[in-house]
């Protein structure tokens, strides 16, 4: 790499420890299933404080563009770092880690719910637990809405968006052009 | 319709709605209500609405509800179709940026673009939690809803199971 930034952050690294595939897939694997609600805050414990394989600065960076590019987060992360530091290999191996254990267990209580969801009882639990997990999908939503809260126009475009997809039906592909486009438009002169 | 048809269409919706996930998987639900409770019937809001709250309780990350979709529709086959369909386009997408990822890192637009698109999202979510509201069963998910929200605004730090399992408990309680 000519990149002289690279260069400084390539020796710095051989000071770091290189996980090994299988400590890979156990790193990724303690992520997923501790991971309620969230798995970033545990990634990044994980893979910064326990086990050193990243620093701060490092992590960060990683994660904006992986949030610039499309797909789920967490899922983005774990393929990038595995890619990082074992190639294709290494990114099968993150992303079977983070999700093979959830994903077997969460199909295993859908069945149990399944079996038991002729009883007025688990139908009742279900119902308050949709209705709390919308409303933390709502306080998500504004946590999110908290750096341009106070910019008229990216609430305007915010409402805008909200109202085209929810009353009008919009697909989410052209809402996504038409405000996107607009947002990056007003972005790009400084106004969001 | 066929269970191969069916199959099919869930990964020709999610390696399209894949492409469009910026910012999490949550500005999809309207999307995919779309698809799978009003297009296809497969299955009822409640249901949708339930496996989005049974992904936020379990381990994991969150996207797994598009894994309890599909296994709805056609089993653990179906449930690793919606997932790997979700998956493979960003997979493959975040191999080829890590070569690039100096150049990124350092590019101006980066930095204009998810600033412009953040609104949108944002606006894409609150849509989507719209949408999960159709499942509301009286006036009583509302006032619970209330709660909650000002519970989740109130207490940042909590874990969110515990307030979903309370949830649980509250309609167990009222009969919901």
């Amino acid at each position: 790499m000519s990149d002289t930034r690279a260069d400084a952050h390539e020796s710095q690294r051989a000071s770091r420890a290189m996980p090994t595939l299988r400590e890979l897939f156990f790193a990724f694997l303690k992520i997923g299933v501790s991971a309620f609600g969230g798995a970033l805050p545990w990634a990044r414990r994980v893979l910064v404080e326990q086990n050193d394989w990243l620093d701060d600065r490092e992590f960060t960076e990683i994660l904006t563009v992986c949030q610039a590019v499309p797909g789920p987060n967490v899922v983005n992360v774990s393929v990038f770092i595995g890619t990082k530091f074992h190639g294709i290999r290494g990114a099968l191996v993150s992303f079977v880690g983070l999700i093979g254990a959830p994903l077997v267990i969460l199909l295993a209580i859908s069945q149990l719910y399944h079996s038991m969801s002729h009883l007025p009882w688990v139908k009742s639990a279900m119902a308050g637990m949709s209705v709390v997990a919308t409303a933390y999908l709502v306080s998500m939503s504004l946590k999110m809405a908290k750096p341009f809260r106070t910019n008229p126009w990216a609430v305007l475009l915010c409402i805008a968006a909200a109202a085209l997809s929810a009353a009008l039906h919009w697909h989410m592909a052209l809402v996504l052009i038409i405000c996107g486009t607009i947002g990056v438009v007003l972005s790009k002169r400084g106004a969001l | 319709m066929k269970q191969g048809d069916v199959l099919l269409d869930m990964a020709l919706l999610y390696v399209t709605l894949s492409f469009l996930c910026i910012g999490g998987t949550i500005p999809l639900v309207p999307d995919m209500h779309r698809f799978f409770v009003d297009s296809r019937g497969l299955m009822t809001t409640s249901e949708f609405a339930g496996y989005i709250a049974l992904a936020q309780a379990a381990p994991g990350p969150n996207i797994l509800y598009v894994a309890l979709f599909g296994y709805h529709v056609a089993g653990v086959t179906g449930a690793l179709t919606t997932l790997g369909a979700i998956s493979l386009g960003p997979f493959v997408l975040i191999v080829i940026t890590t070569k690039f990822f100096t150049r990124l890192q350092t590019n101006p637009w980066r930095e204009i673009v998810l600033r412009g698109l953040a609104p949108t999202t944002v606006g894409l979510m609150l849509a989507g939690c719209a949408m999960l509201t159709k499942g509301f069963v009286d006036a009583r998910a509302w006032v619970l809803a209330a709660v909650a929200l000002a519970a989740f605004v109130a207490l940042p730090k909590l874990h969110p199971l515990w307030l979903i399992a309370a949830g649980g408990l509250v309609g167990i309680a009222a009969a919901m």
